[in-house]
């Protein structure tokens, strides 16, 4: 070969190591795009109804929120209602009565046209005396939903269908979070004509008049949905979602790495790997989810009728260690009991450092003293041993509980844990049967509903009731009362966060951490949210693929 | 043989009858309140206007000898429940996952009976070698290695290092995806089988018959495959029953790790959401399988030995 020849040889050479040998980023410079599948894990199983009054459901809500539409809807991040639907509405001074104005135009995706009697269809059918939906409590306080509840009524005078494209809605009274709950699953509006055609298998075949459409949904395998191209907020980027059943988490993770999941939320034992992955460490969307995970006293019982003792075993326990040892940092410390990306929270509150130093003398204060095996004695010589419930789960299960026994054995409090099935604890909990158990609560996106499990009111009757703790504060009662009623946003916030610092103190439970969700995500995606309702439900019109990035990494 | 499959079909009743009730009461007797699951997944805020409502509506407001004979009043006419879960029902719900586990069963029995009957027929022939020593060695790895691990093991080698296979789901029933879960599954009872062919095999060697047909001068392959084979099969073919209602209705450890939408996963999954009538609809599903196979199996003995007679 001659010399200009190689010459030419090795400057294309050079040329194509210097363009093809780095790896892509995304840049500024692009744009998003049109086109494209999206495939990814449910995690949690299969949905067990698309229908969205059961979209209670994390398995059903994170493809049907693409599906369906409300008259409002939560931005998921900023955790604000915004319009959806209904463009604009209006509340009157008292606070009772919500006029929505729906905008024109809107079809479902059987091409009819969207009509505000449409949602008080939609709405009666939540309501509806055989309806299982558990977003009934969503429509309690409208006005005639009692009745129409009980079968005394044909309709709910509450909701009135002024015209084509204005609605009404009248409360009995004022209710802080009303359009916090319309923005949930049984807020959404479904059309007549398809429910009545497909009865119970509606819930197979949805209908909405979302950014997507449904395709297929095999059943324990894989939902589809497409791209609405007629959607009313503008086509979405992607072509094609599909959500694929994916439970097992090495399974999960196996298909990832094959780039067959194009993201997945991550599940603790992978968060260390992809962290710390020389590609996806770049690809990481962390968020603090609105999940708290506690060890919970039973309040009215002995030893935790004592503050100190509740206080002394947070004092007594590192839960700093825990997180960073037992869960590899994939969980925020807490402080209190509302997570950071909820509003409310307090960056000032001062939680309980590790003292366990302090927690002796808490203890000792109490009327306790070791024992002759180091376990502490009261006064009547009952040992401070107590059981505690839990699952077998990996973060707030069995193995936080055996750290935390060590934390209290150094302190002598003795911790015998019972193991058993999620719903089986969840019973003993409701019935008020249990000394201490460790679980995760949370998922309501108002600071008022996070914090109203503190009220005495809330203790459970009948199974039902979200103190379970029966935790009682006159203090605490006030100032969520107070909260409930004020209109004024930064009113409100005062109020539960005064309620909180008491609670804190009060420590009804060990607060343990709030969790971090993760998604790791192929270098292509782009558009994924921190989303802290639950990292699971994003918004995927808004989400699009670097065909670029793509060609470059496959 | 008439009349012995409608007598076998008969006896299915009683059979049903018995494995439906005692699964009510151990589903009645377990802690866990199905209506808290309804109302509820997360189990933490339950309505008592709606939980109320929910009983009522499920009929589990009534006493429990009541909801047992209504139960059973809709076996006997074909109608096995609504689901809890899906608010669909049962008998459609099972009928869904089926055609997924008939594959994965069928094929995986394909697996397990090519390599158990030849290896155990091979091993037979040279016992007491090398490849009689080096079957049973391969058959003991087999039952020991736990079908999980194999699982992933295969997933990891022919999913993501060398990807020339899907990892895991079911793929609308394409070949490629059975390939994997169906060898995994087949594998361990391809382990048993080859082992209690050689055994049976190495019995029906020894008997005089076959002794005989070695004397008459005929050709090992014909004393061996046309003699002694069908035979040494009778037992080897119980076994294959068994494990095949096995696979077709509780492979839930191979449907969980690939993905695959079976009836054993659809089983525990039932189990672990208390949905009762989908429980009870599986079970009795898994009792007519295993009568099906049992009368097949039993079908299947009179080919192979005509010295057995039914009904006779």
């Amino acid at each position: 070969m001659s010399l200009k020849r190689w010459r030419w040889f090795i400057g294309i050479a050079a040329a194509a190591i210097l363009l093809g040998g780095g790896t892509a980023v995304l840049t500024e410079e692009m744009k998003p795009e049109y086109g494209g599948t999206i495939t990814r894990p449910m995690i949690y199983g299969d949905a067990v109804s698309l229908d969205p009054m059961f979209r209670y459901r994390v398995t059903t809500a994170m493809s049907m929120m693409n599906v369906f539409d409300g008259l409002v809807e939560l931005d998921y991040v900023k955790l604000v209602v915004e319009p959806d639907l209904a463009h604009k509405w209006d509340i009157s001074e008292d606070g009772k009565v919500y006029t929505f104005y729906i905008r024109k135009g809107v079809k479902f995706h059987n091409g009819r046209e969207l009509k505000a009697s449409d949602f008080k269809y939609s709405f009666e059918r939540v309501m509806h005396p055989e309806s299982q939906s558990p977003f009934r409590r969503t429509f309690n306080g409208v006005v005639g939903a009692k009745e129409y509840q009980e079968g005394k009524a044909s309709e709910i005078k509450g909701i009135e269908v002024l015209d084509d494209y204005t609605l009404r809605m009248t409360l009995t009274e004022w209710d802080p979070v009303f359009l916090h709950n319309l923005t949930d699953g049984g807020g959404q509006v479904v059309p007549r004509e398809e429910v009545e055609k497909w009865g119970r298998e509606f819930a197979e075949h949805p209908v909405g008049t979302g950014p997507f459409k449904f395709v297929s949904w095999k059943k324990d395998d894989s939902i589809v949905i497409e791209a609405n191209k007629d959607y009313w907020g503008g086509r979405p980027y992607l072509d094609r979602i599909i959500y694929r059943v994916s439970k097992e988490a090495a399974t999960t993770e196996a298909e990832f790495d094959a780039k067959n999941f194009d993201f997945m939320v991550m599940r603790d034992p992978m968060y260390r790997k992809y962290t710390n992955h020389p590609l996806y460490k770049n690809h990481i969307v962390p968020v603090p989810e609105l999940w708290t995970r506690r060890i919970g006293f039973h309040n009215q019982k002995w030893p935790w009728t004592d503050k100190r003792v509740r206080q002394a075993v947070n004092h007594a326990i590192d839960n700093q260690a825990i997180v960073k040892h037992l869960l590899h940092d994939k969980a925020y410390p807490a402080k209190g009991f509302i997570p950071p990306t909820l509003a409310g929270y307090n960056p000032n509150l001062e939680g309980y450092r590790y003292d366990p130093e302090r927690a002796k003398q808490l203890l000792v204060e109490a009327g306790f003293k070791p024992g002759s095996d180091g376990i502490l004695v009261n006064n009547e010589g009952r040992r401070f041993e107590v059981e505690i419930l839990t699952t077998n789960h990996s973060a707030w299960g069995l193995p936080a509980v055996e750290a935390v026994q060590t934390y209290l054995k150094k302190v002598g409090i003795g911790l015998k844990p019972q193991l058993m099935e999620g719903s089986v604890l969840g019973d003993k909990v409701r019935e008020g049967d249990y000394s201490s158990f460790i679980g995760s609560t949370g998922g309501n996106i108002h600071p008022y509903s996070y914090l109203l499990r503190f009220h005495s009111s809330e203790w459970p009757v009948k199974g039902a009731g979200a103190n379970v703790y029966r935790y009682k504060n006159e203090k605490v009662d006030q100032l969520l009362s107070q909260a409930e009623v004020t209109k004024n946003w930064d009113e409100m916030v005062r109020f539960l966060q005064e309620a909180e610092k008491i609670i804190v103190d009060d420590a009804p439970m060990w607060f343990y951490n709030y969790n971090k969700a993760v998604i790791v995500h192929q270098p292509w995606v782009v558009g994924l949210k921190s989303v802290p309702v639950d990292i699971d439900l994003q918004r995927i019109e808004k989400v699009w693929i670097s065909q670029k990035l793509k060609k470059e990494h496959l | 043989m008439h009349k012995y499959i409608i007598r076998k079909i008969l006896h299915t009743i009683p059979i049903i009858l018995g494995i439906t009730s005692i699964t009510f009461i151990l589903m009645n007797v377990v802690p866990g309140d199905p209506v808290a699951y309804l109302v509820d997944e997360r189990l933490q805020e339950i309505d008592p206007l709606v939980a109320a409502n929910v009983r009522k509506q499920w009929g589990l407001d009534k006493p429990l000898y009541l909801q047992y004979f209504y139960y059973i009043a809709n076996v006997t006419r074909g109608n096995l429940g609504i689901s809890f879960r899906y608010n669909q029902d049962v008998l459609k719900i099972i009928l869904e996952r089926l055609p997924a586990s008939t594959q994965l069963a069928l094929a995986s029995m394909f697996v397990a009976v090519l390599i158990g009957t030849v290896s155990g027929i091979i091993a037979a022939i040279k016992q007491n070698s090398s490849i009689d020593t080096g079957s049973m060695v391969v058959a003991l790895a087999g039952v020991s290695m736990p079908s999980f691990w194999q699982g992933l093991m295969m997933m990891w080698v022919f999913g993501v290092l060398w990807p020339i296979l899907p990892p895991s789901g079911y793929g609308g029933g394409s070949f490629k995806y059975l390939i994997m879960p169906s060898i995994t599954l087949g594998t361990g009872i391809a382990a048993l089988i080859a082992r209690m062919t050689r055994s049976s095999m190495l019995n029906v060697v020894r008997q005089e018959y076959v002794t005989t047909a070695r004397a008459k001068g005929l050709s090992e392959k014909v004393v061996i495959f046309k003699h002694a084979l069908k035979n040494a099969l009778i037992p080897v073919v119980t076994v294959i029953g068994v494990q095949m209602g096995g696979v077709l209705t509780g492979a839930v450890i191979t449907e969980t790790v690939f993905n695959w939408p079976g009836v054993g996963r659809l089983l525990v999954d039932s189990l672990n959401q208390r949905d009762t009538p989908l429980v009870q609809g599986c079970v009795i599903f898994i009792a007519v399988i295993f009568v099906a196979i049992n009368t097949i199996v039993d079908i299947i003995y009179v080919y192979l030995d005509p010295r057995i007679r039914y009904g006779e």
